[in-house]
Order: structure tokens, then sequence, then C-alpha cells
């Protein structure tokens, strides 16, 4: 019995003193398979589809004052997502490490950027993450650790942004923990967004890549501002119980203003039982389907 | 106990230690100074900004001689010499308040002294030196409203010693001097957090010191008693803004013009955007409710600050008197 124990202790011994030998290499483009919330990832998701999102109530109202008009203000157009839109958006990833010359070792793992996103910079030197008094910027700063085969990367430092691309807000003070699995070909990442200011219980993601040998960009073009209909100076928002989608979803799919409004019940199956008998199937779609019914809205 | 029996369990407790420590290890401890220490940020190779003494301070470094924005409180400023001390042996030949509020200017006294005039007088003679400045202290220069603010009438104890009064006012918008080969213009803001706001822009680094026009950890207080108003706090926005430029047109390579804000972390555009439209979407709130006519009362029950307040309203009374001083501005009498 003893001998066993002994035996069962020196193999996990051994799996923890050589964590680098489960280590795997993610270089390499990967693209995107964006079955999963392709509307959400494509075009868009629809105005005050929050359904799914553990607001907060400012969260709720900061979400509900938004209009699509802040993204044309010329000292927001050129500015870019946060590392979240990972899972917000439709792109493909171009992953490579940065190695010591000498030693070989990995310092870093780096996502290429896009459009809309900044390159990232995961750190796996072991250097401590900025003071609070530090500058956040474009890509936050990030780093990583081995679990196994497991790369976990935690991020903090970053700006303002958005979780949904329909105004659904993230602050400064969020932070976003990627855990990176690859099985074969495929790779899966599970994005975790927690954010003292807007959610009350932390958001998850998943999204799928698969490798490919189609070379992905790992940066976007320039950035030019120019004029999209909102002067300088000007600050679009809807006042309380002034924003004109807010039941946009009961409208097209019938979803009650509770469910698409978010919180954290909305993201637990439970809730479904809670609103069954407040849903009624809307017809089936024949034309135009996904945008609001003609003379609704 | 059975010795093997206590090597076995001695054994397994180690493993089981080790065994979770890739599980519970936290990626990376925070680099962040304790309660009560200051945290010494590298803004630009020349450049820094020095926060925990009370008001962010700004801090730059060259040839002439350090040139400080804004001072701390009275109580931090030995901590504060002694933070610059370490980035430099050189003389504080400045210092600019951008208001006039007790963790700004509180430490006015103590780091002047510890400085230089920039008067040095090469024949020796240090009378005439004393005489023309703050015997021999580095200056303290600040908008003329700062100086009204920090003293008293004839006959009336001022709120300060008089070794803290600025030695150099200024009347005008603007105020321009060039040290450490680079351009540094005061820019006085009329009647933002109070009628006694200034920013500090220096050219060639790219940084704005900003005051408490904004503060990053709470809604900005707005001091109508001393002639502050909503629309001064929005233009004075609008004019930071203006100064700094983002990091475009290859926005993920770089940063932008930095502003160092009166408290809270080190910002570039963004957040001052974030900041002005925040105080802009409040102020229409306020101003829709009292067209609707809501008393005060009305609408501090009805919450107009309520997407903020998670962010800027989490110091005691900061939500409440940010919507009294956004109703008193808007229904003022003219």
């Amino acid at each position: 019995m003893t001998r066993n124990k002994m035996s069962l202790s020196l193999a996990m011994l051994l799996c923890v003193a050589f964590p680098a030998l489960a280590e795997i290499d993610l270089s390499g483009s990967w693209t995107a398979k964006n079955h999963e919330d392709n509307m959400e990832r494509g075009a868009g998701p629809n105005p005050d589809d929050w359904a799914g999102l553990p607001f907060n109530e400012a969260g709720r109202e900061k979400a509900l004052s938004f209009s699509q008009s802040t993204i044309s203000m010329p000292e927001r157009i050129c500015w870019f997502q946060t590392q979240w839109h990972i899972a917000a958006g439709p792109f493909s990833l171009k992953i490579w490490s940065e190695n010591d010359p000498l030693t070989g070792k990995i310092n870093a793992w780096v996502l290429g950027g896009w459009e809309t996103r900044a390159p990232m910079t995961i750190w796996m030197d072991g250097r401590p993450h900025p003071s609070k008094n530090a500058p956040h910027d474009q890509t936050g700063f990030t780093t990583g650790s081995w679990n196994g085969d497991v790369l976990t990367a935690y991020t903090t430092h970053i700006k303002t942004g958005y979780m949904r691309r329909n105004g659904a807000p993230s602050s400064d003070q969020a932070t976003i923990t990627i855990t990176f699995m690859r099985h074969g070909d495929m790779l899966t990442l599970a994005l975790v967004m927690e954010d003292p200011v807007y959610l009350t219980e932390p958001y998850i993601l998943t999204r799928s890549y698969m490798s490919t040998p189609t070379p992905v960009a790992v940066a976007g073009p320039p950035c030019i501002v120019g004029y999209e209909g909102v002067e300088e100076g000007r600050v679009p928002h809807y006042l309380p119980a002034k924003n004109p989608f807010i039941d946009e979803m009961d409208k097209i799919y019938h979803i009650p203003r509770e469910a698409s409004l978010g919180g954290a019940e909305t993201m637990y199956p439970d809730f479904r039982d809670k609103i069954k008998d407040k849903f009624v199937i809307p017809p089936k779609c024949t034309r135009n389907c996904g945008a609001p019914v003609p003379g609704q809205n | 106990m059975h010795p093997s029996k206590t090597m076995s369990r001695i054994i397994c407790w180690t493993v089981a230690v080790f065994a979770l420590l890739p599980f519970s290890a936290v990626l990376s401890q925070a680099a962040e100074p304790d309660n009560g220490e200051l945290d010494v940020v590298r803004v630009r190779p020349n450049f820094y900004m020095i926060a925990g003494a009370g008001g962010n301070i700004g801090v730059q470094i060259g040839s002439d001689g350090v040139v400080l924005v804004d001072a701390g409180t009275e109580n931090a400023s030995g901590r504060v010499l002694a933070a610059i001390r370490k980035l430099t042996e050189l003389p504080i030949r400045y210092v600019i308040d951008t208001n006039a509020e007790a963790d700004f200017v509180g430490g006015n006294a103590k780091l002047a002294k510890a400085g230089k005039t920039i008067f040095t007088n090469g024949l020796g003679n240090a009378a005439l030196a004393d005489a023309m400045t703050n015997g021999g202290a580095a200056a303290i220069l600040s908008h003329d409203s700062v100086l009204r603010r920090m003293s008293a009438p004839t006959g009336k104890k001022s709120p300060f010693p008089d070794d803290a009064l600025p030695t150099e006012a200024f009347y005008s918008k603007r105020y321009a001097l060039r040290m450490n080969d680079e351009g540094i213009e005061v820019l006085y803001q009329p009647a933002a957090h109070s009628d006694a706001d200034s920013f500090v822009f220096f050219r060639g680094s790219d940084v704005v010191v900003a005051g408490d026009v904004m503060d990053k950890t709470r809604f900005p207080v707005i001091d109508i008693a001393n002639g502050g108003s909503i629309q001064g706090e929005i233009d004075a926005l609008n004019k930071l803004i203006e100064l700094a430029i983002p990091p475009t047109p290859f926005i993920y390579k770089g940063v932008g013009t930095y502003v160092i804000p009166g408290h809270g972390r080190l910002c570039e555009q963004m957040e001052v955007v974030d900041y002005r439209d925040m105080v802009v979407i409040v102020r229409d709130v306020i101003a829709d409710m009292i067209k609707q006519g809501m008393t005060l009362d009305q609408i501090k029950a009805a919450s107009p600050a309520k997407p903020y307040e998670t962010q800027y309203g989490t110091q005691e009374g900061a939500t409440s008197a940010f919507v009294e001083a956004i109703y008193k501005s808007l229904t003022v009498k003219k």
C-alpha cells in the first residue's frame, strides 16, 4: 500500500516538476469557426439585445443610453476594441512566439491584431503587471502560464470598450482571462470577462479556430478619421426611457424585455422556465429574416 | 507512528502542495505600492507622475533642473521630495499649481524651499537673489486666481502660510515658458472645477497635467461657490481633448498624448473623451428632468447618474454633490 502511494506520489511529482514537457505549440494561422454566435460575430447583434449578459443596473442603464452614432464621433472613430473583440468579432488569429535569442526560451506569445483590435502580447517571463496608476493601452497587459498543455492568459489595464457590439459596455477596470486549448488542428479559446463596474458575475464565451495554411494578417490597416455625420464635441446618447429600440427583440422574436435587457439570471437555463408563459413562438420567417418587422420600427 | 507511514504522508503532502501550485498560482502580482507609499510612474524618459501624495504630481527633469506641476499635500511633501531625489539630484526650479486645493498646493512651501531659484547670481550677490526671489527658493507659479484663493484680504487669516503662496502669478489666459528644452504652456480654465484651474501642457514631452478638472477616481467636483460651473467643466474637458492627440493612424503601435489627471491613473485622450461624455450625458439627463419640472430632491431620487455610479460614485457623497452642482449650475438665475 505504502509502495503504491509512493509510486503515485513520485509520478505526480514528475508531472509537476517538468510542466514544460506538456506545453504545446500554438504558433500558426488559425481560421475562425464562426458558427458559434454567428449573428453577433458577423453582421452584429440586434440593438438592445443583451440577453445572457450578467449586467448590474449601471451596465444596463449605460447600455440603454448607447446610441450607435457614438462610434461615428470623430473622437471615437479610430478607437480599437479591447481584446474581448477576439470573442465579439469574426476574425481569425495569427499566433507566434517571441523567443530569447540565446536560450530559445519563449518570452512571449503574440496574437496578431486585426482591423479593430491591436496585437496582444502574452508575457511568459514572469514579469509583474504594472501598477494601478500606469496607463491602459489598446492591448492591455497580459501575462500567461501553462497548466499542462493549457495556456491561461490574464489581461489587465484595458481601455473601456464593448462586450457586445450593440453598446453593452465594459469598463477599464475589467479583466479578461483567456484559456487556450489545442486539440490537433482545432484551437478552442475560453474567454472570461470580469468587470466590477458593469457585471455582477463573470461573462464567459468560447470560440473555436482551425489550423489553416492560408496566412492570417498580423496587424490591421492604419485608421484615418473622417466625417461620419457627428460634429466634434457632440455626444450622441439616449435619455432614460427614450431608447427607441428597447422592445426590438420583442417585436422581432417575441423575447420579452426582462430577458433582452440581460442580468445574470438570463445566463442560466432555469430562466427559460420563468419566462416560458410569456414567450409565443413567432411565425416562421419567410423574408427579411432577422430584421425588424416592416412597419414596426 | 510507523516511520515508513510518516515518510509516506510527508511525501503525499509535499506532492499535494506541489501539484496544486500550478492551479493556485497567481499569474502575476501587480507591482503596486502599499498603502501610504508613493507610486512613481514613468511617463516619458524625462517625465514622471507621482501618485499617492494627494493630487497627482507631474515631474519634468532636464538640464535646467526639475519642474513640478502641483505639490501634493503638506504631509506627503517629505516623501515626495525623497522620491524626486531618487530620480535626480538636480534642483527644483518651478512648482506650477493647477488649482488651489490643499491636496495640490499643500506641499508648495517645502518643495519650493528644497529647490533653487533660476535667478542664480554668478557674481555672488546673494542678497539680490534673495530679494528678487522667494528667498532663493524655486518659484511657485500659478494663475492669479490660485493666489487669490490661497491668500486672504488684509487683516484676515490666510488658509495657507505665506511661504506656500505663489511667487509668480499671471493674469492672462496663457502663460508660456521654456524649460529643459521644451515649451511649457500654462492654460487657464476660467470656470471648470472652480475659477482657479489651469492645464500645464509640456509640448515636447507631449504630456498635459490636468489638475482637478479631471478626477479619474470620482465624478468631478464642481465648486459652484468658487466659480465652477458645469458648462465651464465641459468646456475645459473639450479643451483637454483638443490638446491631446490620439495615436492615429497607427493606433496599435504606440501611445498618444499623455494626460495626468488630478487623481487616478495616467490617461490618454480616450479616457478624457470617456470622462467628457459622462459629464455631458449626466448634464443632459438632469437638464431634461429640470425641463419636466422635477425638484432637486426628485432628481436625486431618480438617479440621473446611475450608469456611472459604480465607477465614479463610490466615494461617499460624490454622486449627490455632482448632481447638485449640475442642478445649481443649470438653474442659476442669470
